[in-house]
């Protein structure tokens, strides 16, 4: 297999293009690698995945007779990546990737590999991965090849280059599904799912029915997996050898160029391609590629692909460097063994390599945004109207949005700024440099601070459900133990807001967001603020949303801690277990109060004994006194643990209630059953539910409830009337009339 | 020469229209010290109002005659001082009643005294006398009211209804009126509070305020090291 791949890669003579790419008008041939390739997507812009047909397709018509037109197409071709690389750095990863592994790059790309990684580290990554492999071995063979030819002209840098890119083609597809396999975006998946093994196979397939030198490629790179994951030569060598090659590249380049057309297939015909695999099979044959290989190949690719897929998953979060540095690492491994065995096989092609140079151009998958993306005046593009909105308040709205490059969800929360006299709203500066201080798992990240169009937006990380969406969904029900698990990632964020200094002050159910995989954050620090851990602070009471705000607060206490985030978090709990407020009043002090003491009775001075000092209590005092009624309430509702874990959190006393380092040491979290789980049900979940939605939802329903009875009443009516017209004679229908005005006078 | 008999209707509706901002309060001692020459008259008018109005008005004035005294020292109009001075107990009185329907006021005359005392108007002992008696009706209230005693088992009998009429026959105020209280109490907590960050310019008043104010080395404070030193180990690598 190897022989055949690496001849085939050297007819490409894909070396000059690196050199020709700045003299060619760039876009000629893109357009139409768009149209012809018919697995393109839309979503998926970034990875070169789709595309990956294409260039082959466009190689192709040059390919069958003049080699010169190959030549120029990869010019071509080659020209466009590094404006890609300008306008769309996420795309640019492969491209990136390229130069950073030791090729002189004669883009100063380094900078735009940076960000691409950063922006897309999955894709981009994996995209890297795979075409780093090819390369090395390539550039082994330039190195200590043997062919008597002249070495600058040496087949095998061009084979070396030709592999390469294409590799980078061929894999980029792969990485792309396997970035779908990962899941980290919401991808539309008509061509995403499917595409795992088959897909690439006949893409790459396709377009070597007309010319032999491309399906090679794909031999190669199969083999440069596999040599991957066998062997791990040290790279000393390759990399001195790489600058000669370049030199050839030069010169090889300039050759080609004079003869520059570039016919391109219509795209009708590669279509029509597609649509007949067979036809793989026969160019299979035309190339002398063994046939039973060929399975025996899909399959190994495929393996490779899972594998490569999770490690690209746990490499998911790690920053570019960790990329390079592993790419480096791997090519170094793949080098050595298997090196003299190519070098014969070299030989022996070495003569027909010779004669045919050939430019494979390849087509880099041309970067093109969705048209809404492109559309968009934003990087983070919204739906348009009001369909983007998934939050709104007195702070201002949420919209839901999608970075145009990177597909990363995000959630934008617009600054109010109308009604604000002096600037900027100093509430907002306070939360955001909260946030900014803040790094934690259970508490929603701040990514950036966005200006636009005289809007300042703040940009959180996008979680798909809060829990008063989750909690009112009509179908989806949490069992034990995950409840027990969110309540636990709720205790670990507010301790570990506590053990900062901070306080929440608006803990409700409708600012705790889910992920799709049942992790909770805790979210909307607009009340928050830092306080002091000793001495005596004095704060507003005017915070947290009413029905969680805790007792002393309404009493009017300005000396307060961190225990009123906890009777927030316990009114949470209830709502988790119950999915229903355990004291719903009507927005006022006075009737919450009393809401209060329904469920917990009346304070009394020796369970609370500052109760007295609070600066309402004789505004609000209770008139009589009720007993507790929380047990006979909850205490059926609950586990055993977990009632008596509210009960502590309930206390009047503040300073009785427990810290959130106590909650999470508490018998219900360590020892009871069930264990925590985390909701990964969640991901089967379908949409996305928050308050908002739920809200709506709701007024929906109240308004077909609405519909519902005035239709029965209407019904009813119509029956009475449809009585009382077969019941009677003319007289009877018209006494009502008659009989209305009089009574009205009456 | 403004007409006393329409001075003295103004300066009614100005005391009855008192809501909780520092500036209503000003603009009436403004008023009050314009025409000091009446000030006989417009001092028989806050005693007249004081003992007239809703508690909630009772407290508004409270607080003005605190910028009233402060104001009159400032212009040195010492007359409106002495005055209080002489009939800070029926004010006291008004305010806060004995019959426990001003409850709600009586941390408002303790703050008032106190800002009063702080600005020598009044003798630290009258303070004190004061604040005896208040302490008295204080028992007093408190020690009736039942709904604040342990539940003991066999404590069902005193009817809500009869316990709340013998106590405090007067005693709750309407639900605005509580409703409006509140808001205004954190009307002035909002304008207390801009100003108590600040520190006087001798020396180490900040300082010391942090020093108050910061917590002793605990385990959170580890756990913060931690994360800092983990940050700087990540930046470490980086380079």
């Amino acid at each position: 297999m190897i022989s055949e791949a690496f001849p085939l890669h050297g007819m490409k003579a894909s070396d000059v293009h690196g050199t020709h790419r700045p003299s060619r008008p760039p876009h000629l041939n893109t357009q139409q690698s768009y149209s012809t390739s018919p697995q393109w997507t839309p979503t998926s812009s970034h990875h070169n995945s789709p595309h990956s047909g294409s260039p082959f397709s466009q190689g192709r018509g040059g390919w069958g007779g003049q080699q010169q037109q190959y030549h120029g197409q990869a010019g071509v071709n080659g020209y466009s990546p590094p404006y890609r690389q300008g306008s769309y750095p996420p795309q640019q990863s492969p491209q990136g990737h390229y130069y950073a592994n030791g090729q002189q790059s004669p883009y100063g790309g380094s900078q735009q590999f940076q960000h691409a990684y950063q922006n897309q580290p999955f894709r981009g990554g994996n995209a890297g991965y795979r075409g780093s492999y090819p390369q090395n071995p390539d550039r082994r063979f330039s190195g200590s090849g043997p062919p008597p030819s002249n070495p600058n002209y040496a087949p095998t840098p061009t084979r070396g280059r030709g592999g390469h890119f294409q590799n980078l083609q061929w894999t980029a597809g792969n990485a792309s599904t396997d970035g779908r396999g990962g899941g980290q975006f919401n991808q539309q998946s008509s061509s995403g799912h499917s595409q795992t093994s088959p897909h690439p196979q006949p893409a790459t397939g396709q377009p070597s029915d007309d010319d032999n030198p491309f399906r090679p490629s794909k031999n190669l790179q199969i083999e440069d997996q596999s040599e991957k994951d066998t062997k791990m030569p040290p790279p000393s060598r390759q990399e001195s050898d790489s600058s000669p090659k370049q030199e050839s590249k030069f010169s090889f380049a300039f050759k080609a160029k004079p003869g520059t057309t570039a016919p391109a297939k219509p795209p009708t015909d590669l279509t029509q391609k597609i649509k007949e695999p067979i036809k793989k099979e026969n160019l299979l044959d035309s190339l002398k590629t063994k046939p039973s290989s060929y399975p025996a190949l899909g399959q190994l690719e495929r393996d490779r692909r899972d594998e490569r897929r999770e490690r690209d998953y746990e490499d998911e979060r790690r920053d570019h460097r960790d990329y390079r540095d592993q790419r480096r690492g791997d090519h170094r491994s793949d080098r050595r063994p298997e090196r003299d065995q190519k070098r014969e096989r070299a030989r022996e092609r070495s003569p027909e390599i010779l004669k045919q140079k050939k430019i494979m151009k390849r087509m880099k998958p041309r970067p093109t945004l969705p048209t809404d993306f492109a559309t968009s005046t934003s990087v983070y593009y919204r739906k348009p109207g009001n369909e983007s909105v998934v939050g709104s308040g007195t702070y201002g709205k949420v919209f839901k949005a999608i970075h145009v490059y990177t597909k990363n969800l995000a959630a934008l929360k617009k600054i109010r700024m109308d009604g604000e006299k002096d600037g900027f709203p100093v509430t907002a500066v306070r939360e955001i440099k909260l946030l900014q201080s803040l790094k934690h798992e259970n508490v929603v990240s701040l990514q950036e601070v966005m200006v636009e169009h005289n809007d300042c937006f703040m940009v959180f990380e996008y979680l798909s459900h809060d829990l008063t969406g989750l909690l009112n969904h009509p179908t989806f029900k949490l069992e034990h133990a995950h409840k027990k698990h969110l309540g636990r990632q709720l205790f670990e964020g507010l301790n570990y807001l506590h053990r900062r200094g901070v306080l929440h002050r608006d803990i409700k159910a409708a600012n705790i967001l889910v992920s799709s995989t049942g992790q909770l954050k805790l979210a909307d620090f607009g009340l928050a603020r830092f306080f002091a851990k000793r001495g005596k602070p004095d704060y507003t009471n005017r915070v947290i949303t009413i029905w969680y705000r805790s007792p002393e607060l309404l009493l009017g206490e300005t000396q307060y801690g961190p225990a009123v985030d906890i009777w927030s978090a316990a009114c949470v709990m209830i709502e988790i277990f119950t999915r229903h407020a355990i004291f719903p009043g009507d927005g006022g002090e006075i009737n919450q109060l009393d809401k209060i003491y329904n469920v917990l009775g009346t304070p009394t001075r020796s369970e609370w004994p500052g109760l007295v000092d609070m600066a309402w209590f004789e505004l609000l005092r209770p008139t009589e006194r009720k007993p507790n009624t929380f047990s006979e309430k909850y205490q059926e509702r609950l586990t055993p643990d977990a009632f008596e874990l509210l009960q502590e959190m309930f206390m009047y006393d503040p300073a009785k209630r427990p810290t959130a380092g106590d909650v999470l040491e508490h018998p219900y979290f360590t020892t009871e059953e069930p264990a925590p789980r985390q909701a990964i049900e969640l991901k089967d979940l379908e949409g996305d539910w928050h308050e908002f939605e739920s809200k709506a939802l709701r007024k929906e329903n109240e308004r077909k409830n609405q519909e519902a009875r005035r239709a029965v009443r209407m019904e009813e009516h119509e029956r009475e009337k449809a009585k009382r017209r077969a019941s009677g004679s003319a007289t009877t229908e018209r006494e009502p009339k008659r009989v209305r005005p009089s009574s009205s006078q009456g | 020469m403004a007409d006393p008999f329409e001075v003295r209707m103004r300066f009614t509706s100005q005391l009855q229209h008192l809501n909780a901002s520092v500036n209503s309060s000003q603009k009436a001692a403004h008023y009050a010290l314009k025409y000091r020459d009446m000030d006989e008259d417009l001092h028989s008018c806050i005693l007249e109002q004081l003992e007239r109005n809703s508690m909630n008005n009772r407290a508004n004035i409270m607080y003005f005659i605190e910028h009233l005294c402060d104001m009159a020292q400032r212009e040195n109009h010492l007359d409106f001082v002495r005055m209080m001075q002489r009939d800070i107990l029926r004010v006291v009185d008004a305010v806060a009643p004995s019959d426990g329907s001003g409850a709600a006021n009586v941390k408002v005359v303790r703050r008032v005294l106190a800002g009063l005392q702080q600005k020598t108007v009044l003798l630290p002992e009258t303070v004190l006398e004061i604040e005896a008696g208040l302490a008295e009706r204080d028992d007093l209230t408190k020690d009736t009211h039942s709904a604040l005693s342990p539940v003991s088992p066999n404590s069902q009998h005193p009817p809500p209804s009869e316990c709340h009429t013998t106590a405090h026959p007067a005693k709750r105020l309407d639900k605005r009126q509580i409703e409006q209280r509140i808001e205004e109490d954190r009307e002035r907590h909002k304008r207390l509070r801009e100003s108590i960050w600040a520190v006087g310019e001798d020396g180490d008043g900040e300082f010391e305020r942090l020093w108050d104010e910061a917590s002793e080395i605990g385990e959170d404070d580890w756990g913060v090291a931690e994360e800092d030193s983990m940050e700087r180990r990540i930046a470490g690598e980086v380079e």
